[in-house]
């Protein structure tokens, strides 16, 4: 086989893998010139002398990094994170405009972290929101506390809206709280009352209904010795240490440790 | 930019700079490829990705070039300028490869990355059954082993960090299960960044999700070791049964009784409601039933636990069901004990830790994690590619 056949059947590789692949049109694209070159020229070193005029020669790494933001594109697409496609696009556009766009300006990485980052940052707080909730919601006698972390998580909602509400009136962020609806309805409207008024109701734990109990406790205590003292002479059992399975299926075993 | 890439490209870059040269036009375009080298290297994340975009990109291609011509201008004579020899000498698999043996030759000092290393070395051995370099790419490409250098690297430590892990605690399990499906099915860089995209607003969204259950099954067992433990009835019968009673301190247990049996109550109303779930459903529940007592993890990421004696289920059960629930006294509560026999349970101490630890530690010594516990944890492992690829491994 002549040298020029093997390069073009590696090109052709190159093609159908980028070309298969969604994420690498311009990878594809670059390749596919290159092949269309090797075909159209006598030899390897022709086509690459010619890939020095048409600026094929250079284009390789601002295709891969093209990609690199279509990928980002598209899973931001399908996310519904239209800022971040916004900038894909605009970063795109710039690398059409100046190829070494990419390589002077490393920054552009960072901007697209960061815009991820905004959506990202939402759904943390909106699930820490709901922890604040369900740990003042078990006994509510420390609202203060909980007014202070929701004031904190209340500032990490961004996208696509710092409203707690609007977030909460969306089926993507009901999705990910794993509760009934009608404790959701309570953690949205809690919340949403605290974010409004900055106050929470609160419970008052009383013993005051049980007084006579615990007096009745106290009075039968000398009647009690005998059971107690049964309860207190039964063996300590020993601590364990608990053993995962291989597989979610699986049972723990216990190995008792003394 | 990353310190791997840099030693990585400061090999290539000493390359260049070793190769003399008289041809002003070659020093030029030795340096403007040092350039365009450090601007490229700047772009990168991660040193497993380097090598596929560093060949994707055309600059391994022109590497190879240029240090060809320079070599070949040196053979004519290094005052004469260099022209494009008549016969280009052709890189072989050999000298193309000889970055990889370098890179090969860093991480073989990792026995963790043997999934990788083993496709550095098949890698190795096609550039041996090959003496054209286009034939030899041609069989790399057909088994996209440049992508599979960070690939398998990747999915091999995944693989080891899992059993280091309880596969009962979804919500740890989770993000490295999704992390391995993202890594099969990626086929090269840019496909793993999207994948990677989708994955990390997927474990943002689920990991957390996994555990909010657990929350409400902890704040349970919370209520009922404040009614049962020792700073309620089992601190009244012992000092009942002792006799050592002072009244403040009695009254102090019997008001943490009752307000332990009240918030228990509520709680499980609130379980009931957000989750549907009886005390039943719980205690049915491998992994959740657990989250009513305390537990430490004592070994890997969270493969055992140390924990009092499981009987203390069954007195928590016997408790909710027969004093919790009904309306009984707390004088009531006391005197059913007669007919128990559930045993007694205490708290784990520092000991029963170390114990727990060493127990773990024999039965798991097999497993990969364990095995490679001391290169997970001494920083020598970047799982992922960077740029929001990574997975922190839980110390």
């Amino acid at each position: 086989m002549s040298e020029t056949t093997t390069t073009k059947e590696l090109y052709g590789l190159y093609v159908r893998r980028f070309g298969d692949c969604p994420r690498t049109p311009y990878q594809a694209e670059y390749y596919r010139k290159w092949l269309d070159l090797l075909k159209a020229s006598a030899s390897n070193e022709e086509a690459e002398e010619k890939s020095k005029e048409n600026g094929l020669y250079t284009g390789g790494a601002a295709a891969v990094a093209k990609d690199r933001i279509i990928s980002h594109r598209q899973a931001a697409e399908t996310l519904g994170w239209t800022d971040v496609v916004e900038l894909c696009d605009d970063i795109i556009r710039k690398i059409e405009a100046d190829p070494y766009y990419v390589f002077t300006h490393s920054g552009l990485w960072a901007d697209l972290q960061a815009a991820k980052n905004g959506w990202l940052r939402t759904i943390d707080g909106f699930q820490r929101l709901f922890v604040d909730f369900m740990e003042y919601d078990d006994t509510r006698s420390e609202p203060e506390r909980a007014l202070k972390a929701i004031a904190e998580d209340l500032k990490m909602l961004s996208k696509p809206s710092a409203d707690f509400a609007a977030l909460a009136a969306l089926p993507q962020f009901r999705a990910i709280i794993d509760c009934s609806d009608a404790y959701y309805k309570e953690f949205a409207d809690t919340i949403g009352q605290a974010a409004a008024t900055g106050r929470l109701d609160s419970i008052t734990w009383s013993t005051a209904s049980s007084k006579d109990e615990i007096a009745e406790l106290w009075d039968n205590r000398g009647a009690l010795k005998d059971v107690c003292s049964q309860w207190l002479g039964q063996p300590v059992k020993p601590c364990c240490v608990r053993l995962s399975p291989d597989s979610p299926n699986g049972k723990y075993e216990f190995k008792e440790i003394g | 930019m990353d310190p791997t890439i840099r030693m990585m490209i400061q090999g290539y870059i000493d390359g260049l700079d070793s190769m003399k040269t008289g041809d002003a036009a070659l020093k030029q375009e030795a340096e403007d490829f040092k350039k365009e080298l450090n601007a490229f290297a700047e772009t990168q994340n991660d040193a497993m990705t380097f090598f596929p975009n560093f060949q994707n990109s055309g600059l391994m291609g022109k590497y190879m070039d240029l240090t060809t011509r320079i070599t070949m201008a040196a053979q004519a004579g290094a005052d004469e300028p260099a022209e494009k020899p008549q016969q280009k000498h052709k890189t072989t698999p050999a000298e193309w490869l000889e970055p990889f043996r370098t890179a090969y030759d860093y991480i073989k000092a990792l026995p963790i990355r043997e999934r990788g290393l083993a496709v550095y070395r098949k890698l190795f051995a096609i550039g041996e059954r090959h003496s054209d370099i286009t034939e030899f790419l041609i069989e790399v490409e057909r088994e996209n082993l440049l992508w599979k250098l960070c690939s398998e690297d990747t999915l091999g430590i995944l693989d080891i960090v899992l059993t280091g892990m309880d596969p009962l605690y979804r919500a740890i399990t989770y993000p490295i299960l999704q992390n391995i499906e993202a890594w099969k099915a990626s086929v090269c860089e840019a496909d793993a960044y999207y994948l990677q995209d989708l994955l990390s607003a997927d474990i943002a969204k689920n990991s957390p999700r996994l555990s909010q259950r657990e929350h409400y099954v902890a704040c349970l067992g919370a209520h009922l070791m404040v009614y049962r433990g020792p700073n309620g009835k089992e601190g009244i019968m012992e000092m009942i049964a002792s006799g050592r009673t002072s009244e403040p301190d009695f009254r102090s247990k019997a008001t943490n009784m009752v307000i332990g049996r009240q918030q228990a109550r509520r709680t499980m109303e609130r379980i009931r409601k957000a989750l549907g779930l009886g005390f039943d459903d719980i205690m049915a529940d491998e992994y959740l039933r657990y989250k009513l007592i305390p537990t430490s993890n004592v070994c890997g990421l969270s493969r055992a636990y140390v924990q009092s004696n499981p009987n203390i289920l069954d007195i928590l059960a016997d408790t909710y069901h027969n004093e919790i629930v009904p309306d009984i006294s707390l004088t009531d509560a006391i005197r059913r004990e007669a007919g128990l026999s559930l045993g007694r349970w205490r708290m784990p101490e520092s000991a029963d830790h170390e114990k727990a630890a060493a127990v773990a530690r024999e039965k798991y010594r097999d497993l990969p994690y364990f095995t490679y516990e001391d290169q997970l944890q001494g920083g020598s492992i970047h799982v992922g590619t960077g740029d929001g690829f990574d997975i922190s491994l839980p110390k």
